[in-house]
């Protein structure tokens, strides 16, 4: 008959921040903690104001920086600002020649990550076209974390 | 009570590997820095995929709750999950490979009925929708 574990929290005994599991080829082990996504949201930044989240994990608020330009405030926050955020941004049905790229909001410039902070992130959304960009609001943005929470 | 489960290691009790645990939806782990919990499945990746989608019909390589991807055009994909999503408001990441001629190969979702609880309709594109020869993706969100 196959076991049910049924616990409300789980730590390790070695290190309470690290439970490792098999992999699955069972040839490996992992940190649990390492591979959870820490942070995921769908949300939507062509509304008046500030952007709304549809469904999210982890998130506390948004902050409307501008056309394009939004911070990310976290819940919980990482414990330090080098952790990895993936991203996918909505295209706009029918407007083949565009595309609506999405970014880590820093400055090239300075080879900084100015936006990139452990309690929040800046992201960016261009409408990129050929010859040009230029900043957009589009209705719905992806993003996601992997790193250490504090 | 509150219960606390202190181990290092997980695995079935048959101790064949880690295939057979079943975690309930409501435990929390421990973070990395000691100081705060996150919730383990909300964490948890509910699928994700690397595909060719330069091929004809296009080649799953290795993929997690998949059952199968659509090719719907040049640069225009659908993925069916093995198991479905509770609603169409997840979060979808991921990346196509670098386009050539200084283009940008983006990876997009429609803003209308791009995202529903069995699949996922993805593009890539330089400008106008191309076919990748890697586009991945991941999903993260709520399993039905």
């Amino acid at each position: 008959m196959a076991s049910i574990l049924k616990v409300d929290s789980m730590q390790g005994v070695t290190s309470a921040g690290d439970i490792t599991i098999t992999s699955e080829g069972g040839s490996a082990t992992q940190s649990l903690q390492q591979g959870v996504n820490k942070l995921w949201v769908n949300f939507d930044t062509n509304t008046t104001g500030t952007p709304a989240a549809r469904d999210s994990f982890n998130v506390a608020s948004f902050t409307d920086n501008g056309t394009g330009d939004a911070t990310i405030s976290m819940t919980n926050n990482m414990s330090n600002g080098n952790y990895t955020i993936q991203s996918a941004v909505t295209t706009y049905h029918g407007q083949t020649d565009y595309r609506y790229p999405t970014f880590i909001k820093g400055d090239i410039s300075a080879d900084s990550w100015g936006a990139v902070a452990t309690g929040s992130f800046g992201t960016i959304t261009h409408a990129v076209q050929n010859g040009g960009s230029a900043y957009t609001d589009p209705s719905l943005v992806m993003k996601s974390v992997l790193g250490d929470l504090a | 009570m509150t219960s606390q489960l202190n181990v290092d290691t997980i695995v079935d009790k048959a101790g064949s590997g880690g295939t057979n645990i079943k975690v309930a939806n409501n435990a929390v782990a421990v973070a990395e820095g000691g100081s705060a919990t996150t919730t383990v499945v909300q964490g948890l990746a509910k699928a994700w995929v690397n595909f060719d989608g330069d091929a004809s019909g296009i080649a799953i390589r290795d993929s997690f709750n998949v059952s199968g991807n659509t090719d719907n055009g040049t640069g225009d994909y659908t993925i069916t999950f093995s198991n479905a999503m509770s609603n169409g408001s997840y979060s979808l990441a991921g990346a196509g490979e670098a386009g050539g001629g200084g283009s940008v190969m983006a990876l997009a979702v429609n803003d209308t009925g791009g995202l529903t609880t069995a699949s996922a309709r993805i593009f890539t594109k330089t400008g106008s929708p191309a076919d990748s020869n890697v586009v991945t993706s991941t999903i993260n969100g709520d399993l039905a």
